[in-house]
């Protein structure tokens, strides 16, 4: 599906050595995505379940165990040197935590100055031009530029990030929570920026988060993860309106209704107990310690079953089974 | 002593609360006159900008601020008749623990990491209930198994890094409620977690509310949380009250324009997908400076020239229950004239 | 520039003043000095304070004063040189640990906390000890024994800053290892290594003075407190001035640099504020608010 895409990762898998025990922690085990150019594709699942550390592999902050990252048709994993780097700057990551992603000691404009600098442009009236047009993109006014990061406020400070992260003239975000540490009401304002940079630059960004609604706004596609693997995909419209998997139809009845009166009348699935260790993930279907649906044939693994168009989802009874019915 | 106060009065009473904060830095107002009630069993939510000064509306008067902050407490906070701002630290620890329990924002802050989870339990029960250590062992066991954790014996023994987050956050429940409190107050109780376990830690609160007839103070971010435990709501802006009332009254009848802006914000799965979100324009104001009229006018897409005059009184809002307040006189204004 | 100013408030004018005043003297020190230090006038000898020789004359018949400012400079050569040589190579080893992790930082860590173990003096007696009492020796000796805290000062500040989103985010941009180590993560450590640095001073110009004190270090007739003290000790009865004023310099050279640490550590973690400031401040605050 999708494997034309700008980037490919196919069958990513990012296991890491615990420090203490020395046992592997399968963080990410095997996972297919794809981004296409001037896509925005949502990644969700409960905390721990691998999605920063997938999005970490992807720009080489984490060492792969085994998979592909295909991007414009060659596996980053096989480039070495300058190609490699090459490639990897037009791959950019946002942080969840605006304060801690600039350095202290750095004005704004020194930050994406040396930003730019890395990216090879050595005229330095260039990269004054260049900073005050960065900013002007995020929404910044060039006064800004002398300012230290922390006297500005959170949501100016992710613009920053943003911008800085531009300065490479990159062609794919991975946004790691870009919101998730943001006021409420400044959230709108990051998010609004996402989706003017695709529509404007074409830019396709991988939008990680646990906040489902704000993933199904922005997003064109969605993937649910949970415990290192996909267990469903699909358009937002169809994976929101017609969940098949358990997990994503739990997920999504969890959602409380901001109207009290529908709350009230709510039907919700609680799923019991607490995300198994990625040291152990349970054999077949990952899900079935917490599924309400689980049978004897969950211990084998799934098939990824197609629900309909560029809809897939990794259950034994995907689309039979109905926990709670959207009223969405 | 808990029979000498009729049932009818409210078990919290905030009058004209003001706190104001001085650290070596700078000083700051958080807390402007702010005056609500909590009644007995009642769930109130109070939410608001991050820094519009709920965490320490709540925790000044228990005595419970960070180190190397001065504080300046003015007006009165009655917790059963008594006001905790005459009280002496030694009457106040009593009250905290004892009859206002406290969940704290983060939930392994709360927690000791090299003691016993049973231990920390025990001790809160044996110093308010004046349970012996074995009945206060006992009862941690218990209170485990009230919060829904699974093989709470065993868990007794385990430390707070042998535990997942939504587990932590169970245990600091168990922490706050084993003084047997009549009212809790939760800050931001579900803030760091998934929606999944945020769901677990909501009907557990509502359960232990019904079970123990407690009142609850819950401080959120999160609009779904108040809509699904809440029976009423205070909205919070830059340190003062701006909408108290019930929780349909608020929520669904919104008077101020910045509750109205914020449930705005809240994206909902109603949304058109692709479509633009919705939020507020600019960002709060400095509590260090002096806030004339309304606090919201820079940011009100309903201002008026007035609007940055005298600072709004909390009146009661036209056509809805006699406990719906808030300080916009525009808009107030507007629904007077629709309703005449 | 800001920095400076910055620290100048925190640090306050008297103990600049003290502090500058020994910089000042030891490097205009030879301007200033009425004799040569080491001139031996035999026939002047012994002579006490007098408009002459204002602090007198020594056994020999050299100039107190001159000696005295002669000896500023030597120790405060020395501590720079310390300072200077134990900080570079501290920070070296320290970088390199806390930046690559892993098996280098564990044996560089076992390496290091070996080193902390033993008294620094210790380290420094024994390596004077095997190449024999001499300037050159002392400072080597001293510089290897002070090795390990600037390491281990600043491998905690390296290892906590390397998994730090800014940095992330400039290997993202594809900085390179010496970019982000040379214009992040060192200048990140070089903040806490100068704030230990300017307490450690003190200790330093002591440990330099015990050791020539003990013969070990300076050697005569090269002016230095520790080694003026040793020397006028047999006349300690009769000119009791020669022992108390080395002894007192190097005693204010010590508190001076022990008031600058703390200056500087208490700006970093302010103290809350005393009765008095927090009455201000309410006043100020009040006014503020109801202007
Ligand atoms: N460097 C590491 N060493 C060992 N284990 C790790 C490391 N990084 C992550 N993990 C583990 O891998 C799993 C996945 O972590 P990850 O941070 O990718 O989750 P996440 O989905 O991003 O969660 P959250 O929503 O909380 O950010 C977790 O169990 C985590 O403990
Ligand atoms: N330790 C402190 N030192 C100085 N000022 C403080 C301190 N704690 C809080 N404040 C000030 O008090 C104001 C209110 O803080 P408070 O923690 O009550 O906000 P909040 O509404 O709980 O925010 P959040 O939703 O982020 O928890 C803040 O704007 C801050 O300026
Ligand atoms: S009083 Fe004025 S500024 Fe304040 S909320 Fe109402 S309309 Fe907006
Ligand atoms: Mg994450
Ligand atoms: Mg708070």
């Amino acid at each position: 599906m999708m494997s034309g895409g700008l980037i490919n990762i196919v069958d990513l898998k990012t296991h890491f050595r615990d420090r203490r025990t020395g046992a592997e922690v399968k963080a990410c085990d095997g996972v297919t995505v794809s981004i296409g150019e001037g896509e925005i594709v949502g990644l969700v699942g409960e905390s721990g379940c691998g999605k920063s550390t997938l999005g970490r592999t992807i720009v080489g902050l984490e060492r792969p165990t085994s998979g592909k990252i295909i991007f414009r048709g060659e596996d980053l994993l096989s480039l070495r040197g300058r190609r490699l780097a090459e490639s990897r700057r037009q791959i950019q990551y946002i942080f969840q935590d605006p304060y801690s992603s600039l350095s202290t000691r750095q004005t704004i404009g020194q930050a994406i100055d040396e930003a730019l600098v890395i990216n090879g442009e050595k005229n330095a009236k260039a990269r004054r031009k260049r900073t005050e047009e960065l900013l002007a993109a995020v929404g910044l006014p060039t006064q800004i530029m002398d300012r230290y990061s922390r006297e500005m406020s959170g949501g100016q400070r992710q613009r920053v990030c943003i911008a800085r992260a531009l300065a490479a003239n990159p062609k794919v975000l991975i946004c790691d929570e870009p919101v998730s540490s943001l006021d409420v009401s400044i959230r709108a304002q990051i998010m609004n920026l996402f989706l003017q940079l695709r529509d404007e630059m074409g830019m396709a960004c991988l939008l990680i988060a646990h906040d489902l609604a704000v993933v199904r706004q922005a997003a064109q596609r969605v993937y649910v993860m949970y415990l290192g693997r996909l267990m469903e995909i699909g358009e937002s419209g169809a994976l929101y309106g017609t969940p098949s998997h358990p997990y994503t139809q739990a997920l999504l009845s969890a959602i409380p209704d901001t109207d009290p009166r529908q709350e009230r009348a709510r039907q919700r699935v609680l799923l019991n107990g607490d995300v198994p260790s990625p040291v152990n993930p349970p054999t077949g279907c990952r899900f079935r310690t917490r599924c309400p649906t689980a049978q004897a044939i969950c211990e084998t693994s799934p098939p990824a079953k197609v629900m309909g168009p560029d809809h897939i989802a990794a259950c034994h009874f995907a689309g039979e089974v109905n926990l709670a019915p959207t009223q969405h | 002593m808990i029979q000498t106060v009729g049932s009818a009065s409210p078990i919290l009473d905030v009058r004209n609360l003001t706190v104001t904060l001085h650290t070596p830095k700078t000083s700051v107002r958080p807390v402007d006159r702010v005056s609500y009630t909590v009644n007995r069993g009642e769930v109130l939510a109070i939410v608001g900008e991050s820094g519009s000064g709920k965490t320490i509306l709540n925790l000044a008067p228990l005595g419970l601020l960070p180190a190397g902050v001065d504080s300046d407490l003015e007006g009165s906070v009655k917790f059963e008749g008594q006001d905790l701002l005459t009280s002496g630290e030694y009457k106040l620890r009593a009250v905290r623990g004892g009859g206002i329990g406290v969940i704290f924002q983060d939930p392994l802050s709360a927690l000791n990491p090299v003691r016993k989870i049973g231990r920390q339990i025990a001790e809160v029960a044996e110093e308010h209930l004046k349970l012996t250590p074995r009945a206060a062992e006992q009862r941690a066991g218990e209170l485990l198994s009230l919060v829904g954790l699974p093989d709470p014996l065993s868990r007794l023994q385990q430390y707070p890094h042998e535990l997942s987050g939504g587990q932590r956050q169970r245990v600091g429940i168990a922490i706050s409620i084993a003084g047997e409190p009549r009212l809790l107050i939760a800050d931001e109780p579900t803030t760091a977690l998934d929606v999944t376990v945020q769901a677990q830690i909501i009907s557990l609160l509502k359960d232990l509310q019904r079970r123990l007839k407690m009142a609850i103070v819950i401080i959120t971010h999160d609009i779904g949380v108040v809509s699904g435990l809440a029976s009423k709501v205070a909205v919070m802006y830059a340190g003062r009250l701006a909408e108290i009332g019930s929780v349909d009254d608020v929520l669904t009848r919104s008077v101020h324009p910045y509750t109205l802006g914020l449930l705005n914000s809240v994206p909902t799965l109603k949304a058109p997908i692709g479509s633009r979100f919705s939020g507020l324009p600019g960002s709060p104001p400095d509590l260090s400076r002096r806030i004339d009229g309304c606090a919201f006018t820079p940011r009100c897409s309903h201002a008026i020239p007035g609007c940055e005059r005298g600072r709004p009184p909390l009146v009661h809002a036209p056509g809805d229950g006699p406990e719906h307040l808030a300080a916009c006189p525009v808009v107030m204004n507007k629904l007077a004239l629709e309703l005449a | 520039m800001k920095a400076i100013k910055d620290l100048y408030k925190a640090v306050g004018l008297p103990i600049c003043l003290l502090i500058g005043f020994f910089i000042f003297i030891a490097v205009f020190g030879k301007y200033l000095s009425p004799y040569d230090p080491n001139a031996q006038n035999l026939l002047k000898a012994s002579q006490t304070f007098g408009a002459e020789h204002w602090f007198g004359t020594d056994n020999l018949g050299r100039d107190t004063l001159s000696r005295l400012i002669a000896g500023a400079r030597t120790t405060l050569f020395g501590v720079t040189l310390v300072l200077l040589m134990a900080g570079t190579v501290g920070m070296l080893i320290g970088t390199i640990s806390g930046y690559f992790g892993g098996w280098i930082d564990e044996i560089l860590m076992r390496i290091i906390d070996f080193g902390l173990s033993v008294p620094s003096l210790v380290v420094a007696l024994a390596i004077v000890g095997v190449f024999g009492p001499d300037f050159w020796n002392m400072i080597i000796a001293l510089a290897i024994a002070w090795v390990p805290i600037y390491a281990r000062l600043t491998r905690g500040v390296v290892a906590a800053a390397v998994n730090q989103p800014y940095i992330e985010s400039l290997r993202v941009l594809g900085a390179s290892r010496t970019r982000i180590i040379v214009k992040h993560l060192t200048p990140a450590a070089l903040g806490s290594v100068l704030i230990y640095a300017s307490a450690d001073a003190g200790v330093l110009a002591l440990n330099i003075a015990n050791l020539s004190f003990l013969g070990l270090g300076v050697q005569p007739p090269q002016a230095e407190w520790g080694q003026m003290l040793v020397a006028a000790l047999p006349y300690l009865e009769e000119a009791p001035r020669l022992v108390i004023l080395p002894g007192l310099s190097l005693t204010v050279m010590v508190i001076g640099f022990n008031l600058l640490g703390e200056a500087i550590a208490l700006a970093k973690n302010p103290r809350p504020m005393s009765k008095r400031r927090l009455f201000q401040r309410r006043r100020e605050f009040l006014k503020e608010i109801a202007a």
